[in-house]
Parts: structure tokens; sequence; C-alpha cells
């Protein structure tokens, strides 16, 4: 057989007809070179290597403790790796199960943030509410102008701190929803930060155009007393008509 | 999450000692942690030692407890999943030295069904060999039984052999009221069926030491 598989290999080299596959399949003579092992089912211990393991009182109770694979489950895989079987566990599960197990969740996860989490937290609500307040004391004001309504750092500085050892201290019966709430809160704050500069930028914008039409407006009443006005009469945009200039 | 196997355990020991009281401590752990998933115990229990542990008592003249246990109901489960079956003194309940059919199948579906088992027994020779195979855990309590006792029924006869001739070694300078004063700590030492160690449990590490330097 050997020789036989060298003659292959060595027609395959030389680049020669292709071989069949079916010859490299093992000959059925080869098949039968299987050594027969007994195997003896009642094999009991030979050799005699017992240890001392001496346990604290309670390894019993754990041993005991320690959870079993549920009839229900038999069968099915285990951990998160797999996404269907746990979405097949969760249809056979009863409601009040669902709920145990995610108020157990809720529990590890809140249970799983740390320090720093917290602080973030913090500051993601404080720059929120900074910024909601002073969007409601500017809209309140009716001031459009690009005057700075701000809060002193240090004293945000402070309100952070504040909160964030709040978190921590409320951390353990945080609700999930609230946990929901202030993901989405954290999620959004950035683009809506952005959106709120570029609100200002194009409020800003507009002012200042408008104050540049009230002033060029107030000058052209000034110049209709003196002379004449060659160019067309100005509309503001908001009433100008389709279809260009008037006829 | 990782689990453990279901257990076949064996509880073995003379009368009196300490193997009910034991399993009963067991059995009340085990039924704490599984309050929640409707575990029953189900107890063969002639001195009605698991009187408020036991769910359901098994009678001698209950032949089918096994088939009872194993029955599907009218929607294909297993009513009687997930639960503990206690048997003391169980070669009393089993009408012949053969293993009964229904008893195997229940051996055979524990798993399927996360059948815990115990079973105690006095002399190891009492153990019926099929049964044998199934059991995953010892607990050796003193015993009468000659060492050849255990090496007859027992896949890990020698590390059984030893955790006997070590529990008889330390209870012996004990005398009866001496031994019974322990209660409900009584001296034991338990084996798995797949390891050689020897976990001595309410033993003192000093006691034990001793008795092997000697």
């Amino acid at each position: 057989m050997e020789l036989e598989q060298e003659n292959i290999t060595q027609n395959l080299d030389e680049g020669q007809e292709p071989v069949p596959i079916g010859s490299l399949r093992p000959q059925p003579e080869e098949k039968e070179k299987v050594q027969k092992v007994d195997i003896d089912i009642k094999k009991k211990q030979t050799d005699n290597t017992a240890t001392l393991n001496i346990k604290k009182p309670g390894f019993i109770k754990d041993f005991v403790d320690e959870p079993t694979r549920n009839s229900e489950d038999y069968g099915r895989q285990t951990g998160s790796s797999s996404s269907s079987s746990s979405s097949d566990s969760s249809s056979t599960q009863s409601v009040e199960e669902i709920r145990a197990r995610l108020e157990e969740e809720e529990k590890e996860e809140v249970s799983k943030l740390s320090v720093e989490d917290f602080e973030d937290m913090a500051d993601f609500i404080i720059d929120l509410v900074d910024m909601g307040l002073l969007f409601g004391i500017r809209w309140y004001s009716q001031d459009i102008s690009d005057a700075e309504y701000k809060v002193p750092e240090e004293k945000l500085k402070k309100l952070k701190k504040h909160l964030s050892r709040l978190l921590m201290r409320v951390g353990k019966k945080f609700p999930m929803g609230m946990l929901l709430i202030l993901g989405i809160i954290a999620a959004y704050a950035t683009p809506m930060r952005k959106a709120h500069e570029h609100r200002k930028k194009v409020i800003s914008e507009k002012t200042r155009k408008k104050l540049k039409v009230v002033s060029s407006k107030s000058k052209d009443d000034s110049q209709d007393d003196s002379e004449d006005d060659d160019g067309p009469a100005y509309i503001p945009l908001k009433k100008r008509k389709r279809g260009g200039q008037p006829k | 999450m990782a689990f453990r196997n279901n257990f076949v355990w064996a509880f073995i020991g003379k009368s009196g000692a300490g193997k009910t009281v034991t399993a009963k401590q067991v059995a009340k752990d085990w039924k704490r942690t599984r309050k929640r998933k409707g575990g029953k115990i189900f107890a063969f229990d002639p001195h009605d030692a698991f009187y408020g542990i036991a769910d359901v008592k098994i009678d001698a003249k209950d032949e089918d407890w096994a088939s009872i246990i194993i029955q599907k109901d009218k929607r294909g489960h297993y009513p009687f999943a997930n639960s503990l079956i206690i048997l003391d003194d169980y070669r009393t309940l089993l009408k012949s030295d053969k293993m009964p059919p229904d008893f195997l199948d229940l051996l055979a579906l524990r798993r399927r069904l996360n059948l815990d088992i115990i079973y105690m027994v006095h002399n190891p020779k009492l153990i019926l060999e099929r049964l044998s195979y199934f059991s995953t855990h010892f607990s050796v309590f003193r015993t009468e039984s000659h060492a050849n006792d255990f090496a007859d029924k027992i896949q890990k006869f020698l590390t059984c052999q030893q955790a006997s001739s070590l529990v008889n070694a330390y209870v012996r300078p004990m005398e009866e009221k001496e031994y019974n004063s322990l209660y409900p700590n009584f001296p034991y030492v338990f084996v798995k069926s797949d390891s050689d160690q020897l976990f001595p449990m309410n033993m003192e590490e000093e006691q034990i030491n001793q008795l092997q330097l000697t």
C-alpha cells in the first residue's frame, strides 16, 4: 500500500494524468487491521492512592446546595453563547420565573457598577440638567443675543460630586427603569448638546440678519424723504410672493 | 452556569452510626435550596425519621414506587421531576436480590428527571451490584463490615476500605455514650466515585493525624 501511495504521489509530482480519488481510499485489508482490546467493564480499583482532604464543615452543605440541571432544561445547551437555547428556555418559562430571573440579573448588574460608572452617570445627568435649565432660562428671558448663560464650573463640579455620592448610596436599590432612562439620556447627551449648539448658531445668524434688515429698512425710510430709490422696494422674506419680482 | 451532576449517594454504616441524622440534614439543605423549583422529597422511611421533611412517603408494600416517580402526566410531562429520593435501609424495600426493572429505569432516567438519590445500608454487602455502578458518592460511617465486603461491591473499594478503616479507628476509643453525644455531627468519611480522595467530616484534624502516625 505504501508503495502504491508513493507511486501516486510521484505521478502527481510529474504532472501526469490525475489519479481517481477512489484509488486513495484505504484498502479493505487495512480496515481489518484493528487491534482487539479486551475491556473489563467490571474492572475495579487496583491501586491504593487515596489521599486525605480535610474540608471545612460547610463542605457537604455547599455540595448539596450546588444547582443541578432542571428536568425541563435536559438536553439543552448551557451558557449565554447560544441565543437559540435561551429563547427556547424563555418560551417554556413562566412569567414568574422570568420575573425572578430578571430581578436577580438586575441586582447583579447594579452591584457590578463601579465608582467611575456612578461618576460618569452623575456627569451626564448634571450636564443635561444644566443644558436644559439654561435653555429654559434663556427662553424665559426672551434673550436672543449671544450672551452667555453659564453656571460656574466649580459649582457644577460640586453638584456632580454630590450626585455621584447619592447614586452610590442608592445604587443597590436603583430601579432598572431608572437605569434605562439614564442610559437613554446618556446615549443622547452628545447629539442633544450638538443640536443645542447648532440651534444657538442658527438663532444668532437669524438675529443678525434681522438686525441687518431692520437697520437697512430704517435707512431706506430716511432716504425716501430726501431722494428717489431706483431699486426694487424691500419686501420681507416671509411676505414675498412666488413668481419672482412684482410687475 | 456550572451544574453538579445528580448524585446517587450511599450512606454506609452500622445501626446508630448517624446515617439517618446526617441524611436528614442533607435533605433539609436540599429542600431549602430547591423550594422554588417545586422539587419533592420521596422517602422510604420505616422509622419515620423524615417526618416533616419528606413530602411523599414510600411504603414497603408500594412495589411500583419507582414507576410512580417516573410516570408521565397527560401532557407528557414528568410531574415528579427535580426530586430527591431517600431510601432508608433500602434492602427492606426490595423483595429479592435482583434490582426491579422500574428501579433501573428510574436510575437510568435520573439525569433526565433531575433526581437526586440517597440510599442507606448497614453493610456494603447489601448494596446490589447494579446499584453500586450508579453510585456517585459514598458516606462511610463506622461499620462492622469486613474490608472485603467493599471489594465485592464497590468500584472504588480501596478508597472506601480506607475510609472505613479511618472512621472506625477514629471512633474506636469512644464509648457508646460518648459517640451518641456527638449528635448530630457524627463522624464519617465522604468519598467520590471519581476521586481517590477521602473527605473526613465531623472529625478533628489533630486526632486524624495521630491516627495516621500510629
